[in-house]
């Protein structure tokens, strides 16, 4: 075993090769963390943690006014700083709308949704305990203010979009 | 070699590979593995798998290995057995390696795989990253059923390196003190200090509406005060690393953060608080007995 008290500069008690290989792991893994924390890029499991690093300046975020949809570029900062249970199908659903639909949902879009969210709700009426309780709907704006450029964006944040799905478009 | 080169290589090892007592690497192993199947032994991933084509949106490898879709419910159901199984093998050090490596693919898959519908979260991403570590490790060789295989069967398995026992908790103390930099070098990047300075955190507050938080936002000072500690502590946690008397700060700092953002505002970093035993000084809880290391 390696001893406790030796000096600081010891030879290690590895061989060549596996300080090449512990050394090369270590240099490697925390270089692709350095790498996501300076590009702010992520690829899970390395990630920037970029949570609630907006400036709000809007307490009133329950607000329920009108659904709408934001655009796919350049938004992904907004809904990754948004309150969506990732582990919650449902409420991913909402976040890939925002993410990746330019506009209205296609029929098609709109038709697998409201499958999926049926197919939930009769789960939940099962009391299937791995889809316990995600059927309310609540649609929210939040005004998110993104100080470098001072520009105000508005972007969905919320529970289930079941009701809305169900409607047709602005 | 220059004077120079030599510094940083000794300054290196320091780091890296003081000694630390064997002991500790497996009850790292143990508490690691054993609390993270503590927490997903009840998980079922399988209704992932039923989710319409529609959203599958893969991020990072799921990407390229898995860009049509997820596995098969049957599969993943198969999966998720073997990896619970794989989690308490290696928690037990038994066949370590092929374990930690099977619970290291596995887990990877399953953890990630509800990051591919929307969102990404980061609760387990440190978890995600010591899975992929562990196995590079030879945590096997100490508190492990392997070795005791081995000594009933007369083998002689090689003790275990207090070189080989430090790196892999010191990686954990560093990627642990690297998240919680992050979130504060984004927090400043992004808004600098207007996120302390404005009412950013107490309108968080009202966003996320629990008990707690409702009261702290009373009190805009309070909520100053608390956003101002919780920038400062995660900037500054990489200080923990420097010396034992800093860690002594900023360590417990870093967890207070943590419980403050799951009192007030309701977001759960469990794991990631629980993997803080890292931190413990291990050389105090078991300098004293360095002939029984690996037995």
């Amino acid at each position: 075993m390696g001893n406790l008290n030796s000096s600081r500069s010891e030879p290690l008690s590895m061989s060549s090769s596996r300080q090449w290989v512990v050394n090369g792991f270590i240099v490697t893994l925390l270089g692709l963390i350095v790498f996501s924390i300076i590009s702010q890029l992520e690829f899970w499991p390395i990630c920037n943690y970029p949570m609630f690093d907006v400036v709000q300046l809007h307490p009133e975020q329950n607000t329920i006014e009108f659904y709408t949809v934001v655009g796919r570029e350049q938004e992904e900062r907004v809904w990754r700083n948004s309150p969506i249970d990732c582990l919650r199908p449902d409420y991913a659903l909402l976040a890939i709308l925002i993410l990746h639909q330019n506009g209205w949902p296609s029929a098609q879009s709109r038709e697998a949704i409201r499958s999926v969210i049926e197919e939930m709700r009769k789960k939940c009426e099962t009391r299937d305990p791995a889809w316990a309780g995600p059927v309310t709907l609540r649609i929210y704006l939040v005004n998110h203010v993104y100080p470098a450029t001072g520009e105000v964006r508005r972007v969905i944040t919320g529970r289930t979009l079941l009701k809305e799905l169900t409607e047709p478009g602005p | 070699m220059s004077n120079a080169v030599q510094r940083i290589e000794v300054g290196w090892n320091d780091f890296w590979f003081q000694p630390e007592p064997a002991q500790a690497l497996g009850a790292c192993r143990i508490l690691f593995y054993g609390g993270l199947f503590v927490m997903c032994a009840g998980a079922d991933f399988t209704p992932l798998c039923r989710v319409a084509e529609a959203f599958w949106q893969p991020v990072s490898f799921y990407s390229l290995i898995f860009p049509q879709g997820p596995l098969s419910a049957a599969a993943t159901s198969w999966m998720q057995l073997i990896w619970k199984i794989s989690l308490l093998m290696s928690a037990a050090g038994l066949l370590t390696r092929v374990s930690t490596i099977v619970s290291g693919v596995l887990g990877l898959y399953l953890i990630g795989l509800g990051y591919n519908f929307g969102h990404l979260d980061h609760a387990m991403a440190l978890a995600g990253i010591v899975l992929i570590m562990l196995p590079f490790s030879s945590c096997g060789k100490v508190w492990s059923l392997d070795r005791l295989l081995a000594q009933k069967r007369g083998n002689f398995l090689p003790t275990l390196s207090g070189h080989e026992a430090r790196w892999p908790i010191q990686f954990v103390r560093v990627a642990l003190s690297l998240v919680l930099f992050s979130a504060g070098l984004n927090k400043l990047r992004t808004s600098g200090l207007d996120w302390i300075t404005t009412d950013t955190f107490q309108n968080y507050l009202f966003m996320r509406e629990t008990p707690i938080g409702l009261r702290v936002a009373q009190w805009p000072l309070l909520c100053h005060f608390m956003a101002g500690f919780a920038v400062t502590t995660e900037f500054f946690h990489p200080l923990a690393l420097v010396s034992k008397k800093l860690a002594r700060v900023w360590v417990p700092a870093g967890l207070a953060v943590f419980t403050g953002i799951y009192l007030t505002m309701d977001i759960h970093f469990v794991f990631l608080m629980y993997l803080h035993f890292f931190w413990l000084p291990w050389h105090r809880l078991f300098v004293t007995t360095p002939r029984r290391v690996g037995a």
